[in-house]
């Protein structure tokens, strides 16, 4: 259940926001990275990283740490 | 306890992996599609470099899969999304695997134990097909289609809305949905829906009816919009409190704001809830419509800036502000507070960011925001019913 809860809840995240989730926290890469694989500056990947995380803990709680 | 997400998340997409023959192939075609791009449509060094960033992802992958590390469904997924948005080559459209093929992608693991459905239902024009189905105790995993046949209602944004549930004589259920496929030239899409009876409780009885009863589509991203307010006016705002429904309020979630609360601020939301903003009129220069801006704030120190959306049950609007100044320096909300006023048609829900700028600092900044804008829930009524037992494991 804890499987389909996360994977519902990264589902309702915007598309670039599962992108950046995707490849910083399983592709490891970084900031930099990811800005040259989508096309976009440092600044605005990292601006979409806080976001998907705060959107993320406004739903999963304190359960966990990012 | 807490779990680092970074753990979690690389455990959950480990759990499913695609053959390294299947991985092979996908990254062969994005790579073949990279060298068959119109380079020379208006490339200059930063598209060459990005291309090379692309490149050297590819290459990257595919050397860490040779050695042995294990890839999640996402990364051939993503694979596949990325190289459509960043190249424009259709290949999602043009060279997109059939169904099967695609739980073969998707759910390798579980492929084999999919049952062919092929039972579908319309309504208004829009055929669903439940294509493939598979049950194992509490959870059913099924794959459909979704095709407007008479129209251009349905796009790659269509959302499901979790309009969709499953009907057995033990009820409630909980369920996610995916999107895994969408054919621009037919507008139709693929939905790998995943539904599982709470408490564990086995999914039994004859028959299953799988039904949807609506879809949000048509959904605009707008980003880096600035709001033009001139920010060296904000001051102390008027404020109230709103409560949780436990006790009676009206709050309906919030986020981050605890670790940034001193001890009063903590004892005084247990007595009285969160401070947000008295909502004042809807800003009529707002650049985004579907979305209403309703304040902006000082309250004991810590900016707040409030929007509203209207019939949000009937739509997914969302969004984020965010301050930026000259040099490209940002500054995020460190929580918010959700709430709502009124009830069925008229009730209005509001969010309420929270930033810590000083108010002498806020004029050396320029107030932005990131918003999901959809053209409104349209309801339907798709119901497929087909035997349990055949499509059991």
């Amino acid at each position: 259940m804890e499987d389909l809860l996360l994977y519902r809840e990264l589902q309702k995240l915007p598309e670039k926001y599962r992108q950046v989730i995707h490849l910083f926290y399983y592709e490891e890469m970084s900031v930099a990275e990811i800005a040259g694989v989508l096309h976009g500056k440092e600044s605005t990947i990292r601006t979409q990283l806080t976001r998907a995380r705060a959107m993320l803990k406004e739903v999963l709680g304190d359960d966990y740490a990012f | 306890m807490t779990t680092h997400f970074k753990d979690r998340y690389q455990e959950w997409n480990e759990k499913v992996q695609p053959s390294g023959e299947l991985l092979s192939k996908l990254l062969m075609e994005v790579a073949d599609a990279e060298e068959a791009s119109d380079v020379t449509e208006t490339l200059g060094s930063p598209e060459m470099e990005a291309k090379e960033h692309r490149k050297s992802w590819n290459n990257r992958a595919q050397n860490k899969h040779n050695h042995n590390r294990r890839w999640g469904r996402g990364i051939a997924v993503a694979a596949a999304f990325l190289i459509a948005i960043n190249v424009s080559i259709p290949v999602l459209a043009g060279t997109f695997p059939n169904i099967y093929e695609l739980m073969y992608l998707v759910s390798p693991a579980v492929a084999q134990f999919y049952r062919p459905v092929q039972m579908a239902d319309e309504y208004d024009g829009i055929r669903m097909e439940v294509v493939a189905a598979y049950i194992h105790e509490e959870t059913a995993e099924i794959y459909i289609t979704f095709q407007d046949l008479e129209g251009d209602r349905l796009d790659e944004t269509t959302d499901l809305y979790d309009s969709y549930s499953i009907h057995t004589p033990s009820s409630s259920a909980i369920g996610s949905c995916q999107k895994v496929g969408y054919d621009p030239e037919t507008h139709a899409l693929t939905y790998l829906i995943t539904v599982a009876q709470e408490e564990g409780r086995k999914i039994e009885g004859e028959k299953l009816t799988f039904s949807v009863g609506g879809y949000l589509s048509h959904k605009q991203n707008y980003e880096n919009i600035e709001i033009s307010i001139d920010l060296t006016r904000v001051t102390d705002a008027l404020y109230q409190y709103v409560d949780s429904p436990a006790n009676g309020g009206t709050m309906t979630g919030y986020s981050g704001l605890v670790t940034d609360m001193s001890e009063t601020e903590i004892m005084e939301k247990k007595t009285q809830g969160y401070c947000v903003l008295v909502p004042q009129s809807a800003d009529p220069a707002f650049p985004v419509n579907g979305v209403n801006f309703t304040g902006i704030g000082y309250i004991d120190g810590k900016l707040h800036i409030q929007y509203a959306v209207a019939n949000s049950l009937d739509n997914d609007n969302h969004g984020f502000f965010f301050l930026q100044n000259a040099a490209g320096d940002t500054i995020e909300e460190v929580g918010s507070v959700s709430f709502r006023a009124g009830t069925g048609e008229n009730r209005i829900d509001y969010r309420d960011s929270v930033f810590l700028v000083p108010q002498e600092e806020l004029q050396n900044y320029r107030l932005y925001g990131d918003f999901v804008i959809s053209e409104g829930f349209h309801e339907g009524n798709w119901q497929v019913t087909f035997p349990i037992k055949e499509m059991e494991e």
